[in-house]
């Protein structure tokens, strides 16, 4: 299970920061890395992100313009060191805002304390921002003569210390829901599916206990309350580890003291039979060798009251494709042939609207050699107010022993995830 | 240059100042994190171990575990400072100096880190007693011979109240003594039901230390494929019996034993289920380890639910489950069919991650979503990368050997492979149509002639797909007056031909000539005289084969036709796996389908599952003895309904989770409830 050494590599594969922790493979093993990475591109293994060497083994996630490694040459659980890697970019991105080559090069002290503090011996102790925040600090601090250990560290909630003020009190909650859809070629729906989160902004002082009630159906059906409203049916419901597990178990409540700031509460899934929100059309006429014509038709298929935002249909055409005239019944449309696609954007977009787009582009009459895949179309847009899944925020309860006011603050949004419609 | 560094980082060193300290270390400690060795600081930087400073003194562990195996000698000279810092006042420093002192890889100071150790295993702080767990696998991985006296230790440990200690000892003990399933016999309740309490990362150590416990200690819950909990309950009582010829036992007793270890396999897999709601990925996984290896069988379906969850997931996560899940999919299906959409491939999936996508889905082939998938392998043998194109027209095959119904339809989508323009998909067109003939009971001779006419014209080129064309034709077609035509074209271009067609032909003019097909003996002499002068030395030696075989052979004319015209065996085309599916999951091992040093095999279940009478005894020792009573009384009355058998486990751990409802009695002690209405029912809206 553990881990040998951590090591953050530039896109080149120079090391920026290293930290061995087990002394079992060479640290400069390291050096080789580059030399695997290319050859493994060689060998057409793409994109695994794992590399064998002998008996040592690398495993890498890449982020931004640095990649993160850990070496092993024992029977690692593969999952856990992935997970952990995401994590230490997490952890990062909250130490010092954005994770990069400059960032690391300018904070080589703090992420070496770091690397002591989260992994000893090869073995995650903690990954919690908050309580590392406890003792490593972007400003150096001076013992005093009787320091209190974090309490933290020993509280029954580890990730909550004690003592946090605020003088406004407030609670923002983001409910967030994506769509991934999937067609195939005839308009079947092969996927549909929502993926939900609610993410928290707490600002709330001393140690708040939280209640938050969610028009849940098992939670309505139980207490035969189903009059106010529609009940929605959560599949799949992953927690933040601060929420009483037990609890909800029993009776559905969901009852946490949230840490402090930012984190994502709970994410959710829902993939019953779901009408897609944007529904794409496209009849395309190939002429081999002079042109190739497009007529594309979206549809939005949710309430009319609701207005989509910043939609945009990616529709891929040829990449040898030239003289592009193309004419919207809404919206702009523009050819970008360094993703040999048409976009069009439409700014506004309301439910239950159908807009057509017709495009005509040249062919060469020399046929490449190569024909490209059939790339499908694909579909973002951004929906404020408005819940795919129906969920609604009843109330956010906020208890604490002093019994100040809190402000909780809700919002909903729908965007697209991965929304890919094949195309003919 | 570096000298004057030296000099200038020295004077700061020296200084009593702490902030110049600070700078120098803070200087050096860059200077080493990126990889430049400046051992040579080594002796001054070792002084200020003793300053007051906490950051001070972080930065000098930091250097001395970097350095110290090189400077043996220097660090001993420390020892004492460590020693005193051990019983600092302040439980960080304690803590810190006990990890950096176990940290240092010289065998020469374990005795002392032994001492240190003892002491600080007794500390009034949770947090230094975690360490204390830590430092004890650091120093068995140091010296082994000190097992002993570090499991003494360990067992203290073990009983601590403390989650992050309990968790910091699992961790000691997977690594110290694993088989020692006897220490954690009486704290085996606590660490299930209150796995939730434990850190992500403690979760996961007392995942896999449950997991390999449950399987030594437990019955096999799907004994003669049935399932647990209607059946083998019978099936232990016998074993129980087969066990006690003399019926020295009373039967109270066997049941009693029975009963007990049946609550207990329920209570764990009772409280593992709220893992399943974890956001980490890796203790997901875990779970669905521990039930895919100890649930009974009909609670295997939440292991797909939860997995599924991480497909969509960041894709090196992705990519671990789904080489997980390809292996459950292979031995159990149907843990994954009603989940079929989450395999479906996406076009912005990586390559590895849709080639898996692919296996999985083949393994989850079934009536009801033949039709769907057959569709989606059509759509991916037509795509423009040659390994997925392969993938899929390997699965239209084996489709098609489980359905033969949808032979016309593969045939079909081969079709249209082949007539296209790009060399790939012919040759990966050619080679799954030759697939599928040999798997036919009757071959269609049109296609073969298609083909031919095909190879005939010049636009088979590529090895694979020529390979298949002559076989097909040596195989099928021999009798044909065309095959003499493929034949010529081949022996045209023989010499250009790659090594392995020229094999090829060399047999395909050995199975005409056999079928007496008319002046074939011409062109048998005349590639034979030029195979027999070929570079290549196992072109040579198949020539001297057929030659010895075909020209003045010693076995009559009519073995010669079987050696080389008999029917072959079909092979069906297998789903290729990634993985291996002996080895034990999630690990690198299973992965890279071997076994990796420190691969540890799981153990099998135990013929009886006895073991549960243990850990009643210990618990008894150490909990409520009345309450106990009382509950096997009841179990004892009970037959095996298991509604009630869990709420008396409910009832039975009443007593002891009091300390943990405490942290929230006093949260809900508090006067009224605000309700803020802001919240309720309307959503307010707020400017983003």
């Amino acid at each position: 299970m553990p881990f040998s050494a951590l090591y953050v590599l530039d896109l080149k594969g120079k090391t920026l920061i290293s930290r061995e922790y087990r002394g079992d493979v060479p640290f400069d093993c390291i050096e080789k890395f580059p030399t695997l990475l290319v050859q493994k591109d060689e060998d057409g293994l793409g994109e695994v992100p794992i590399i064998v060497d002998g008996d040592v083994t690398y495993l890498f996630i890449k982020y931004k313009n640095v990649y993160l490694v850990a070496t092993t040459r024992r029977n690692a659980n593969v999952a856990l060191i992935f997970v952990f890697l995401h994590k230490l970019v997490k952890v990062f991105k909250e130490y010092f805002k954005e994770l990069e080559e400059e960032s690391i090069r300018d904070n080589f002290v703090i992420i070496y304390e770091l690397f002591d503090e989260i992994v000893d011996f090869g073995y995650i102790q903690t990954t919690e921002t908050k309580i590392l925040q406890e003792y490593i600090t972007q400003k150096s601090h001076k013992l005093l003569v009787e320091t209190k250990l974090p309490m933290a560290v020993t509280n029954a909630v580890s990730w909550r210390s004690d003592g946090i003020f605020y003088k406004k009190n407030e609670v923002f909650l983001d409910v967030i829901e994506s769509v991934n859809l999937l067609t195939n070629q005839t308009g079947q729906v092969l996927q549909c599916e929502v993926v939900g989160a609610v993410n928290m902004r707490v600002y709330l002082s001393g140690m708040p206990e939280l209640r938050l009630g969610l028009n849940d159906k098992i939670l309505f059906d139980s207490s035969s309350r189903a009059s106010r409203g529609k009940a929605v049916e959560l599949e799949d419901i992953k927690f933040h580890q601060c929420v009483r597990l037990s609890r909800f178990e029993n009776d559905r409540t969901i009852s946490f003291i949230p840490p402090d700031g930012q984190f994502t509460l709970m994410s959710y899934r829902l993939s019953s039979q779901l009408k897609p929100l944007f529904w794409v059309e496209s009849i395309v006429e190939r002429h081999a060798h002079s042109r190739v014509e497009y007529m594309v038709k979206a549809r939005s298929q949710f309430k009319r009251k609701s207005c989509a935002h910043n939609v945009r249909i990616h529709v891929p055409v040829p990449s040898d494709a030239d003289s592009p005239r193309y004419k919207s019944s809404i919206g702009s449309v523009k050819y970008a042939p360094e993703l040999n696609a048409l976009v069009w954007s439409i700014r506004q977009f309301s439910g239950g609207k159908e807009c057509f787009l017709r495009a005509h582009f040249g062919l060469p009459s020399v046929e490449k050699d190569e024909e490209e895949g059939k790339a499908p179309i694909t579909v973002s847009f951004e929906i404020p107010y408005l819940t795919t899944s129906g969920i609604q925020v009843r109330y956010l309860k906020v208890i604490e022993k002093s019994g100040y006011q809190a402000l909780p603050w809700v919002r909903y949004v729908t965007r697209n995830g991965d929304y890919q419609i094949r195309m003919n | 240059m570096m000298n004057k560094a030296i000099v200038s980082e020295n004077r700061l060193l020296d200084s009593s100042n702490i902030d110049d300290n600070l700078q120098a270390l803070k200087r050096i400690t860059t200077l080493m994190s990126s990889g430049v060795d400046v051992s040579c600081f080594f002796p001054f930087v070792v002084k200020k171990i003793v300053s007051d400073c906490l950051e001070v003194k972080r930065l000098v562990y930091l250097y001395i575990l970097r350095y110290a195996e090189k400077e043996a000698e220097l660090i001993l000279m420390s020892v004492n400072t460590f020693q005193k810092d051990i019983k600092h006042t302040d439980p960080f420093i304690r803590a810190n100096a006990l990890r950096a002192l176990t940290g240092i890889r010289l065998k020469l100071l374990a005795p002392i880190m032994l001492t240190a150790v003892q002491g600080s295993a007794r500390d009034f702080f949770p947090y230094v007693r975690k360490i204390t767990a830590h430092a004890l696998l650091k120093i068995y991985a140091l010296d082994a011979t000190l097992k002993d006296s570090l499991i003494e230790i360990l067992i203290q440990l073990l009983h601590d109240r403390s989650l992050i200690v309990l968790g910091g000892s699992l961790l000691a003990f997977q690594n110290i003594c694993p088989e020692r399933h006897d220490l954690l016999h009486a704290h085996y309740r606590t660490i299930v039901r209150r796995s939730v309490d434990f850190d992500e990362w403690s979760q996961l150590i007392a995942l896999q230390l449950l997991t390999q416990y449950g399987r030594v200690q437990f019955a096999n819950p799907n004994r003669d494929g049935k399932s647990f909990d209607n059946s083998s309950s019978e099936g232990s009582v016998a074993t129980l019996k087969a066990l006690d010829p003399d019926h020295k036992w009373n039967m109270h007793l066997i049941i009693k034993v029975l009963i007990i270890t049946i609550i207990i396999n329920r209570l764990l897999l009772e409280c593992m289920h709220n893992l399943f709601y974890s956001r980490n990925g890796a203790v997901v996984l875990e779970v669905c380890k521990l039930y895919y290896y100890l649930a009974p069988y009909s609670e295997f379906s939440q292991i797909g639910r939860a997995m599924c969850r991480f497909v969509a997931s960041r894709k090196e996560i992705s990519y671990s489950f789904l080489l997980n899940i390809e292996t459950m999919s292979k031995r159990h299906p149907e843990i994954f069919t009603p989940h079929l959409q989450s395999f479906l491939v996406y076009t912005s999936d990586p390559l590895q991650i849709k080639l898996t996508k692919i296996s999985i889905l083949l393994n989850l082939l079934n009536d009801s979503n033949v039709s769907i998938l057959f569709n989606e392998l059509k759509m991916y043998s037509t795509n423009e990368n040659p390994k997925l194109c392969e993938a899929g027209v390997q699965g239209l095959v084996y489709c098609v050997s489980l359905f033969p119904k949808y032979y016309k339809l593969c045939l079909k989508s081969l079709f249209r492979l082949i007539t296209s323009k790009k060399e790939y998909l012919i040759e990966k067109g050619t080679v799954a149509l030759r697939n599928l003939l040999q798997t036919s009971p009757k071959v269609d001779m049109r296609i073969v002639r298609y083909l031919s006419r095909k190879y005939l014209k010049g636009s088979i080129k590529t090895t694979e797909a020529q390979l298949s064309v002559l076989w097909l034709v040596g195989e099928f077609a021999y009798n044909e007056n065309w095959a003499l035509q493929v034949l010529q074209t081949a022996v045209k271009n023989y010499k250009n031909l790659d090594d392995e067609v020229k094999l090829q032909v060399l047999n395909f003019v050995s199975k005409l000539h056999v079928a007496n097909v008319e002046s074939s003996a011409e062109y048998l002499e005349y590639i034979f005289f030029l195979a027999k002068n070929d570079q290549n030395t196992d072109i040579r030696e198949r020539t001297c084969f057929l030659s010895s075989l075909l020209v003045g052979s010693l076995i009559s004319a009519a073995e010669v036709h079987k050696v080389l015209l008999s029917r072959k065996s079909v092979c069906f085309p297998k789903v290729p796996s990634s993985t291996n599916r002996d080895l034990v999951l999630g690990t690198l091992s299973h992965l890279l389908k071997r076994k990796v040093c420190g691969y540890r095999e799981l153990p099998k279940f135990s013929p009886t599952a006895g073991g549960s009478s243990l850990r009643e005894q210990e618990v008894r020792a150490v909990e409520n003895p009345l309450q106990e009573e009382k509950v096997l009384s009841s179990a004892y009355l009970l037959s095996s309904n298991q509604h009630e058998l869990d709420s008396v486990e409910e009832n039975f751990y009443l007593g002891i989770s009091s300390e943990e409802t405490r942290s929230d009695s006093s949260a809900s002690e508090n006067s009224e409830p605000i309700d803020y209405s802001s919240a309720d029912s309307s959503p307010t809206e707020r400017e983003s």
